[in-house]
């Protein structure tokens, strides 16, 4: 729980910060710490418990200079998604991506629908990282799922998904 | 399909527990749910900028900035590795560009010398008072905002090296932004893009009046008093001063005008601050204020 705690932090965090990149590939950044914080919940939900999403997601504001508030219910939405995901689909790969696709679609939809309430102007961002920022998320999280559970047999990174789903 | 199926994913674990029934996943619920509503809470009152919340993320940002500074290293080794010369024909292509630059600087040298010159006999003649010295504190930008929201960044300089709100801040280029809150050893700049960003401004030789707005976008847009009045593509930019907080005079950048619209192009690159200097220039009216009506005490 201490080491995912610090992933997920280290990851918001990093992924906020200013690097030198050209503004598109930057905003496409966040995106990968929500599909790491995506992919922790549904591989653990154990060790992802929602008043640590919150932290992270204030780490996100205060890095971001985003409103207090909006990383937090982004990545609870993610959170959500995936308790919900895992709770009907059970594990198998390609729902899992299918699932993500539609988690992250779902939280683009809640980013989009904050930011324009917050602004009172219709916020549209580039769809260009949007879509950078998925794809790429939705591979990493791919791999960090396929990795954990190939090297766990039972003892690796992370612990294997027992099915929940109904059969 | 049915070898995709059967993956790591769709495992168990032998011999794994099952999951616990009943009250820790109401538990989780009931704990996503809390939070979902406190991190509404917190988003509404960051709409109405509640007193509360402001000091409480001014203290948040201060007590973190160490941490700030220290998860910064990496990005200060990637920026420096971004920055340098690729190689021996871009270096003699920055050192042509240097001595051209430095050529036309010679010219405006002889030309500033000149107008010196111009100005202080002026200034004989109408007896006037000397411009106001207006100091200056220098900071490194350790945080940025995201442009969806507000086109800010926090500085590590504040209150105790005299940076107040309403003070502009600038980099070797030209105006950069203004400060909308000071923290003990941090600041708030809100930059020149931001939606809520309006700068008095004089327009090219003519000096004619108009407010810089920022749209959130790249480049401000220009909007002139005088709604008529034409103005030439090329014309430069810079701060007028008659909003009483900012500097006269400050460079902000020239007029491109393309097929009918009419925009700014900003001198200083902001998608790539990294040092400011805030100009620590009392309005001219604050020590009136408060000597003579006792207001601020």
């Amino acid at each position: 729980m201490l080491l995912v705690s610090l992933v997920l932090i280290t990851a918001a965090v990093a992924l906020n910060l200013p690097w030198p990149l050209e503004s598109s590939a930057r905003a496409a950044l966040p995106y990968l710490a929500l599909a790491i914080v995506h992919g922790h919940a549904y591989r653990i939900p154990d060790a992802v418990p929602a008043p640590l999403v919150l932290i992270v997601g204030l780490a996100a504001d205060i890095v971001a200079d985003t409103p207090l508030g909006f990383w937090p219910l982004v990545y609870l939405g993610a959170v959500a998604c995936a308790r919900g995901m895992r709770h009907l689909i059970g594990g198998s790969a390609g729902l899992a991506l299918t699932g993500l696709a539609v988690a992250v679609s779902a939280v683009t939809t809640i980013m989009l629908a904050l930011a324009t309430t917050y602004l009172y102007t219709l916020a549209m961002p580039d769809p260009a990282p949007v879509i950078a920022g998925t794809g790429l998320g939705a591979v990493l999280e791919l791999a960090v799922l396929g990795l954990a559970g190939f090297a766990g047999r039972g003892q690796g990174l992370l612990p294997a998904v027992p099915p929940t789903g109904p059969r | 399909m049915t070898g995709f199926r059967h993956d790591s994913f769709s495992r168990s674990h032998a011999g794994a527990a099952p999951p616990p029934p009943g009250p820790p996943r109401t538990r989780a619920s009931l704990g996503l749910v809390v939070s979902i509503a406190f991190a509404l809470m917190l988003l509404a009152l960051s709409r109405v900028e509640h007193q509360w919340l402001k000091q409480l993320r001014e203290e948040f940002t201060a007590a973190l900035e160490p941490a700030l500074t220290l998860a910064r290293l990496p990005v200060e080794g990637a920026r420096a590795i971004a920055d340098a010369p690729i190689g021996e024909s871009e270096l003699l292509k920055q050192i042509a560009d240097l001595k051209q630059e430095n050529t036309e600087l010679r010219q405006w040298r002889l030309r500033a010398q000149d107008l010196e010159g111009q100005v202080s006999e002026l200034r004989r003649i109408v007896a006037g008072a000397p411009d106001r010295q207006v100091g200056i504190a220098t900071g490194r930008i350790y945080v940025e905002g995201d442009p969806t929201f507000a086109a800010s960044a926090i500085i590590d300089i504040g209150a105790t090296h005299g940076v107040k709100a309403g003070f502009a801040a600038i980099n070797g280029d030209g105006l950069v932004g203004t400060i909308v809150a000071a923290g003990p050893r941090s600041a708030r700049l809100l930059l020149l893009t931001d939606r809520r960003s309006r700068i008095p401004v004089f327009v090219g030789k003519e000096r004619l009046r108009g407010i810089l707005s920022g749209n959130g976008a790249g480049a401000p847009s220009l909007e002139l008093v005088a709604a008529a009045t034409k103005i030439e593509s090329g014309a430069l930019i810079s701060t007028s001063g008659e909003d009483g907080m900012l500097p006269r005079g400050v460079p902000i950048g020239h007029v491109v005008a393309k097929e009918g619209t009419r925009g700014v192009q900003l001198n200083a690159a902001l998608d790539r601050l990294d040092f400011v200097s805030v100009l620590l220039f009392e309005p001219p009216g604050a020590d009136f204020a408060q000597g003579t009506l006792g207001l601020g005490q």
